[in-house]
């Protein structure tokens, strides 16, 4: 069993399990957490405007064309793979890896961060894992298909909302029932209803339930017979009526106004005709108004509380940390494909083509690279750019710094013996530089990418930050940060953005450094 | 290397402004040029309207039957009497004056301000708009920046005055003035006291330099080119005091529309080809209560008006208890939050509270609790701007008026209002509202109904709905608009408010948040698919056909959107055009009444924009030392600063500070003042 399956091995039949259940997916028409990536890359609008016969079929050309790459990448480890043993100084490697506690065990907690977020919809969203009505099931999160309010026999003049139709059922007790993912909050675009916070008289001051603070702020008083009309806006100061009050019909418009002092009514002041309105009795009971931003509540399954907007922070942060994981996927994949060709040719060849590159090189690398993605995406519009876009910009300026590391190291390399010996032997150019180069160089660019993922981490937070980064349908940090900058009397948005992101950070710098550690070539050093 | 690139460029860009030279310009005098100007425009003018006649004449001989003829006759009678008057500049001698005039001068208004007002302080504040202006012209290229109103247009005299209480007209620079019989011809006299703030006395020489320079090649803005050359049959002096202002229409009302400003001749001299170099800032003398001191403009800084000594008004009926403290600084702060925070220091003076976030807790700190700060709501009688998303019907699928129904649907104000205004405004029915008895009070704006929404939009063709919860057609188009808005936090909220609930009825809508001054080109460019805009409006009368006039949607006789236009529906329609004509040229307050009322239910029926919100308040902090008459504001203002009727209590401000020092408080102070409120509650009619 050993044998057959091997570690290249075991991640091929990942590699196809991950491709079966995508192409599965998209095939029933499906919305299965984390694989529907691979088929969510839409065409940009004004591209599809061009070109709208390509428009239709492209997400799904995207898919099919990833689902092609991974199962030729496992097709690859599984042949290669038949032969394969560890390289004794990989091991030693990994072993150094392991024996640093601090980078080894950030490792796993990276891992762990990685595999939260691929539940998706499932741990985080507004769709309900499991509806049951009238002895049918449904999987709202699982399928791409969207239910109508109607179905379910909830009030068809609005949008389903699963939240209130689960409110709904539990107060009908009929048997039916709705399950909810843990958070559940959309990542974006998902406000929650305004929140009355009640207020209790203690004795003649009025504390917010379950406080021992006196009030302070606004509040108001609703129609006993009928809580949606208020009655009386009023201010309280330390728990007593202070200040102005005013006083509202039943239509709604003001029709007095008092003056409070410490709890004592000082005037009155009616406007005509509306005496009778006035005599009505006065509800005592008020409320406090919960305008977002609001602080956690597990009430309302609000975590880490709201944003400004009124979205929830703990399903923000998730979207963004998972948008995080994808952007470093693809910019590792892009910087170090193309990093690592133009720096081995480049340093393999030498002469007119090194000469060219390194002014390319020296040209490209003094280009600030945050004003070129800040200058693309107001002329694109922000709402067109896409986080393929802005990954193929910061691209296009970090395989700069893969590709110097390269070049020196195959300067180096061409000139041992090994590569005059493969040479010799009549082994390709590009044999020589793949197959025999890069293994030997490859130890200095795997120190560099947990860098580069912090790299990437930071520079999407930073352009979302200053408003030039990901549209607003993607969850972001940057634009959270900057949110909790602003409102800095709701600690809780800006503490948990800051605590994610030094989280995050930390666990990639400390894995960085055990790499570094563990790859030092001072160490081991052996040649094929 | 790249730190130290950045560092230089930082270097180089704070050291600018400091050794930006003076420019020297070469001498200029238009005295020769004008003088000809005069007489070449007159020339021109004449013969325009000469072939206009003639061309009025063969239209009317040939489409005897054309719907349009009652128009034409009236039109053709207008320009003929135009050349009965004779030329567009005419100079005549005082003695040749019509003598049966009947001249008024209306001093039965109520002052203005508190007879309580002191005089004298320093009044500070910050620049609107958080930028510093461009330059200190009020015209040419940047001229109508943020800042111009508060150095040009609260400032500046014209003719006459409307009384910010009563809406009357009041004298300003004319202290008496006559209406012709043909409600056609205004004719002022200047008054003798009238003066530049360099002692020059206001002559109506002055008067045909603001024509020269409105009618004058140099100026960018063809706006003003257009108007004064349309709306004005011209300007006769009658010696240095008097005038006679005719206009291309009988109005009612007819002296505001003959109202002028004047532009100093002996300052303008030289105005030419670089105009707008060579007066970008240069301190001009004024005729109002605050002028510009060379020395006081500190760019990227500051600037401070000062009060002009010895205000030839400063004694007069109406202007004597305005304009008190001496001088009016504006600072350059470029955050809202970061004004806040001086504020709070006491080193601004009063406070805008119009976002809920800062009236409701930014607010909420010891020096209002202390009663050093202290907060109004003051309710307002001025024309609402018309917030809403501006549907462009260039782009097909917004032509389908079923579409603009169901977007009208799909639109969730009543959300925006409720929850991220807090209540603090209502919904807005109408595209002109607050302009009292013009404005239509029986339409009912579209509410948000995804029921609804669906039934337009099948209407449309629209019927099938796809797995991202957004309405298609049998084609496959997917009804998702873009929305054009400047940018700022708070309209960002908004936006997105109005995004999340769309979706709820099957719209979607991509946002696109621009610069501002990006927005606004994107915008007049007609780019746009839908805009979220407001216009600055101002009373008394409502004006609908520089927005929907078919001249203002297309290039005459091309489907090419006509660019810088206020028309951003792009909508054009005969028969509206008949009506937005008879609007524009009404004889009759009735006419307006009813030509207004009109537009209002042609706006509803076919959707033309998706209204927001007004609001029919505004509110501030401010510290107690800055005090107000009895009612505080003007009816007729919608800012702190519009009227200028508060003043600076040297006392109370070393009162409250020794109390700060000394820890002693006042009452907590927040009041509302809705004698002015319209309809409810509020004592006016």
């Amino acid at each position: 069993m050993d044998d057959l399956m091997n570690f290249p091995r075991k991640i091929a039949a990942l590699l196809i399990l991950i491709a079966l259940g995508a192409g599965w997916g998209r095939w029933h028409e499906l919305d299965l957490p984390s694989l529907r990536w691979f088929f969510s890359f839409e065409l940009n609008e004004s591209f599809a405007k061009k070109w709208p016969g390509i428009a239709h079929s492209f997400a799904d050309t995207v898919g099919v064309l990833w689902l092609l790459l991974l199962v030729t990448i496992a097709l690859l480890l599984w042949i290669k793979g038949k032969s394969f043993a560890w390289n004794p100084m990989t091991l030693r490697r990994i072993q150094r890896f392991r024996s640093l506690s601090r980078g080894y065990y950030s490792f796993w907690l990276l891992i762990g961060l990685i595999l939260i977020t691929l539940p998706d919809q499932l741990f985080v969203g507004r769709k309900a894992l499991v509806v049951r009505y009238e002895d049918q099931w449904f999987f709202p999160a699982l399928v791409k298909q969207s239910y109508s309010a109607e179905q379910f026999g909830a009030d068809p003049k609005q949008a389903l909302n699963y939240r209130e139709l689960q409110a709904h059922f539990d107060r009908e007790n009929d048997g039916n029932f709705v399950i909810m993912p843990p958070v559940p909050w959309d990542t974006t675009f998902d406000t929650d209803e305004l929140q009355k916070i009640a207020l209790e008289w203690r004795g003649d001051v009025c504390y917010q339930v379950g406080t021992s603070h006196p009030y302070q702020g606004l509040a108001t008083s609703y129609d006993p017979m009928d809580a949606t009309i208020k009655q009386r806006e009023a201010t309280f100061r330390l728990g007593k009526l202070q200040g102005l009050a005013t006083l509202y019909n039943r239509a709604g418009d003001p029709i007095a106004k008092e003056q409070w002092q410490a709890g004592q009514l000082l005037s009155r002041e009616v406007a005509e005709g509306n005496d009778t309105e006035m005599a009505q009795q006065q509800s005592k009971d008020y409320f406090a108004l919960q305008y977002p931003p609001s602080p956690p509540s597990f009430a309302r399954s609000h975590w880490l509380g709201t944003d400004s907007r009124g979205w929830d922070l703990f399903a923000q942060i998730y979207g963004g940390l998972q948008v995080v994981c994808k952007a470093s996927l693809l910019y590792v994949l892009l910087t170090f494909a193309i990093g690592i060709s133009s720096g081995l040719i480049s340093g393999y060849f030498g002469g007119w083509l090194d000469l060219i590159m390194q002014r390319l090189i020296e040209i490209m690398s003094n280009i600030p690279f945050l004003f070129i993605v800040m200058i693309i995406a107001s002329r694109m519009g922000r709402d067109q750019v896409s986080i393929v876009a802005i990954i193929a910009v910061m691209s296009a300026f970090s395989w700069i710094g893969v590709s110097i590391y390269q070049r020196t190291a195959a300067l180096k390399e061409r000139e041992r013996d090994y590569v005059a010996a493969a040479r010799v032997l009549g082994a390709s150019t590009p044999r020589i530089i793949f197959r025999h180069i890069l293994p030997n160089v490859l130890s200095t660019t795997i120190t560099l990418i947990p860098f580069y993922v912090t790299g990437v981490a930071t520079s999407l937070t930073a352009l979302d930050f200053i408003g030039f980064g990901l549209p607003d349908r993607y969850p972001s940090w940057g634009t959270l940060l900057a949110d909790g900058l602003a409102n800095l009397e709701a600690p809780w948005i800006v503490g948990s953005v800051f605590v994610m992101l030094v989280v995050l950070l930390l666990l990639i710098t400390f894995i960085g450094e055990a790499i570094r550690e563990a790859f030092d070539p001072k160490k081991f050093t052996t040649y094929h | 290397m790249r730190i130290g690139f950045l560092l230089i460029s930082v270097v180089i860009m704070l050291m600018l402004p400091h050794c930006e030279q003076r420019q020297s310009f070469a001498p200029y005098d238009n005295s020769a040029e004008r003088a000809q100007f005069y007489d070449q425009f007159n020339r021109e003018n004449q013969n325009a309207t000469e072939e206009k006649i003639e061309k009025l004449r063969q239209q009317i001989a040939e489409q005897s039957t054309a719907p349009a003829i009652e128009n034409w006759r009236q039109q053709l009678a207008s320009l003929e009497k135009k050349l009965n008057e004779g030329p567009y500049f005419q100079r005549k001698k005082a003695d040749e004056l019509p003598a049966n005039l009947r001249w008024e001068s209306n001093a039965q208004e109520p002052e203005i301000g508190s007879p309580l007002a002191q005089k004298g302080g320093t009044y500070r504040t910050f620049f609107p708009g958080m930028a510093y202006p461009p330059t200190i012209r009020a015209l040419g290229k940047g001229g109508n920046n943020n800042f111009r109103a508060y150095h040009w247009d609260y400032i500046e005299m014209g003719l006459l005055a409307m009384h910010p209480n009563t809406g009357q007209l009041i004298p300003a620079l004319a202290d008496r003035w006559a209406v012709a019989e043909d409600q056609q011809s205004v004719y002022f006299h200047i008054n003798d006291l009238a003066r530049w703030s360099d002692g020059e006395p206001v002559t109506t020489e002055d008067f045909l330099m603001s024509f020269y320079i409105y009618l004058s090649p140099y100026l960018t803005e063809q706006w003003y080119r257009t108007f004064y050359g349309e709306q004005f049959y011209g300007i006769t002096t009658y010696g240095d005091d008097y005038l006679c202002v005719r206009l291309a229409n009988p109005k009612p009302f007819t002296p505001f529309y003959a109202n002028l400003l004047p532009f100093q001749a002996k300052f303008y001299r030289e105005f030419g080809p670089d105009f707008e170099e060579r007066y970008n800032w240069r301190p001009r003398p004024t005729t109002g209560a605050y002028q510009i001191l060379e020395a006081d403009i500190i760019k990227g800084d500051s600037i401070t008006l000062s009060r002009v000594k010895d205000w030839w008004a400063k004694d007069l009926r109406y202007y004597r208890y305005l304009y008190n403290p001496d001088r009016i600084e504006y600072r350059l702060i470029r955050e809202l939050d970061k004004a806040f925070v001086l504020f709070q220091r006491g080193e601004i003076e009063t406070f805008p509270l119009g976002q809920p976030k800062f009236w409701y807790e930014k607010t909420e700190i010891p020096q209002v609790f202390d009663g050093y700060i202290e907060k109004a709501t003051f309710f307002n009688d001025y024309p609402r701007s018309p917030y809403g998303l501006y549907f462009n019907q260039a782009d097909a699928t917004l032509a389908q008026r079923n579409v603009r129904i169901g977007l009208q649907y799909a639109t969730h104000w009543q959300r925006v209002i409720d929850y991220d205004m807090r209540g603090d405004a209502n919904r807005l029915h109408i595209f002109n509202d607050g302009f009292g008895p013009y404005s239509e009070t029986n339409i009912t704006a579209r509410e948000f109904s995804p029921t609804k929404a669906a039934g337009a939009f099948a209407q449309a063709g629209y019927n099938q709905k796809g797995n991202d919860g957004v309405w298609r057609n049998a084609e496959g188009k997917r009804l998702s608009f873009q929305i054009t808005y400047p940018k700022s936090a708070f309209t960002d909220q908004i936006m997105q408010r109005l995004k999340e609930e769309a979706l709820k009825a099957g719209v979607e809508y991509k946002l696109e948040a621009l610069d501002s001054t990006e927005s606004y080109q994107k915008i007049a460019q007609k780019k746009h698919q839908i805009a979220f805009s407001a216009w600055g409006t101002t009373p008394p009368f409502p004006d609908y056909y520089e927005f929907f006039h078919s001249s203002d949607a297309y290039e005459p006789g091309t489907k090419t959107p006509r660019i810088m236009t206020n028309n951003i529906f792009t909508y054009a329609n005969r028969e509206t055009d008949a009506i937005l004509e008879s609007n524009r040229n009404a004889r009759t307050l009735e006419q307006v009444v009813q030509t207004s009322k009109q537009m209002e239910a042609i706006i509803h029926q076919e959707a033309l924009w998706s209204p927001g919100w007004k609001k029919d308040f505004y509110r501030y902090a401010y510290w107690r030392w800055i005090k107000w008459p009895e009612h505080h504001n003007t009816r007729i203002s919608d800012e702190p600063e519009m009227s200028y009727v508060f003043w600076i209590d040297e006392d109370a401000k070393q009162q409250t500070l020794d109390a700060m020092r000394e820890g002693r408080t006042f009452p907590e102070v927040n009041r509302v003042y809705d004698h002015y409120r319209v309809g409810k509650g509020g004592e006016h009619e």
